[in-house]
């Protein structure tokens, strides 16, 4: 480990200091005071498989932030403020097997266009 | 290999109890396990005593065995002075899930030195126990959710942390100064839970 990824490493604060634990596959950081600036550095977690975010600030712009996390297989966005803006970016998880949209602002029309194209994810929404 | 009148002892003593056990037929296959039908085996993979009652004699002969790779006992209910016996025998993972698990049983856990894998979680012990815990050199996992401990309790565990891939701190007082000081020691999680904490954005908001 190089001094200067070291110093890095001690720069971050928060939750934001998850993004030092490289060789992360599964992450639960749900119930947390935390937004999307927590998920910045979230793509270098490239082995990242599962990822709880569910009851956060989380929006639109943060799942923006998650594309890049190819692995992701299990997604857990249930009580965030995500919109049916997000819905492009969900579906482009290329892993995905399971994602988790309850209690967000994703609309039944948005709920069912993500069934439709996520035919082999299992999908949770509220079905309004 | 273990005795057969000790691996009959302890099947019949946890399905007495309402439990039930997996065994190895093959011992070059030890990580294939299965119910014991009428097929001979020659070790037991794990015993399943999960909400069941759970008195002294059947700690005792649990005792006999060398090696079993799993015990589930969450949502038991033991004394936990009888956790004592489990000293002697060699495992991998333990479950004491939910077992009303205080300061003193700790104690008997932390000479549990073979144990790789723990779940802790919803038990009434304090910061205090887990100063019991710091002999556990061998741990890999630990699950420490939903318990009244603090991020001093859990950095006491300093040499263990160090060598933990998974860590399950889920619904404690875990706190930003406590995970910047874990970034500092741990060397890889591949787990980490850290959900209901106290944990923020940008960290420095809580103290330890």
């Amino acid at each position: 480990m190089s001094w200067g990824f070291l110093e890095l490493k001690f720069q971050m604060r928060g939750v934001k200091i998850v993004s030092s634990f490289k060789r992360i596959e599964m992450l639960f950081i749900s119930q947390l005071d935390i937004d999307d600036d927590a998920l910045k550095d979230f793509s270098q977690l490239k082995r990242l498989y599962k990822l709880i975010l569910s009851d956060t600030h989380l929006t639109d712009k943060g799942v923006g932030l998650l594309v890049n996390n190819k692995k992701i297989e299990h997604l857990g966005l249930d009580g965030t403020i995500i919109t049916d803006k997000s819905i492009q970016n969900l579906i482009s998880f290329p892993n995905l097997k399971s994602l988790n949209v309850e209690r967000t602002a994703i609309t039944k029309y948005g709920y069912e266009y993500l069934k439709e194209n996520l035919p082999n994810v299992l999908v949770l929404g509220t079905e309004i | 290999m273990e005795d057969k009148k000790v691996l009959k002892e302890v099947r019949n003593a946890v399905e007495s109890a309402g439990g039930y056990i997996e065994v190895i037929h093959n011992l070059k296959e030890p990580d294939m396990w299965g119910l014991p039908g009428r097929r001979k085996y020659h070790a037991i993979g794990s015993i399943h005593l999960e909400n069941c009652q759970i008195d002294r004699t059947i700690f005792e002969v649990i005792s006999k065995l060398n090696k079993v790779e799993s015990v589930f006992l969450h949502d038991s209910r033991f004394d936990e002075d009888d956790l004592k016996y489990l000293e002697s025998v060699d495992m991998k993972l333990l479950d004491l899930g939910n077992v009303n698990l205080s300061n003193s049983g700790l104690a008997y856990v932390g000479k549990i030195i073979s144990v790789e894998d723990i779940w802790l979680n919803e038990n009434i012990f304090t910061d205090e126990g887990l100063d019991y815990l710091c002999d556990l050199s061998n741990l890999k996992a630990l699950t420490l959710s939903k318990n009244s401990i603090s991020s001093h309790g859990i950095l006491k565990l300093n040499s263990v942390l160090y060598g933990l891939n998974y860590l399950r701190l889920n619904k404690t007082d875990f706190c930003d100064i406590a995970l910047a000081e874990m970034a500092k020691r741990t060397v890889e999680f591949y787990e980490l839970g850290i959900s209901g904490t106290k944990v923020s954005n940008e960290g420095g908001k809580n103290s330890i």
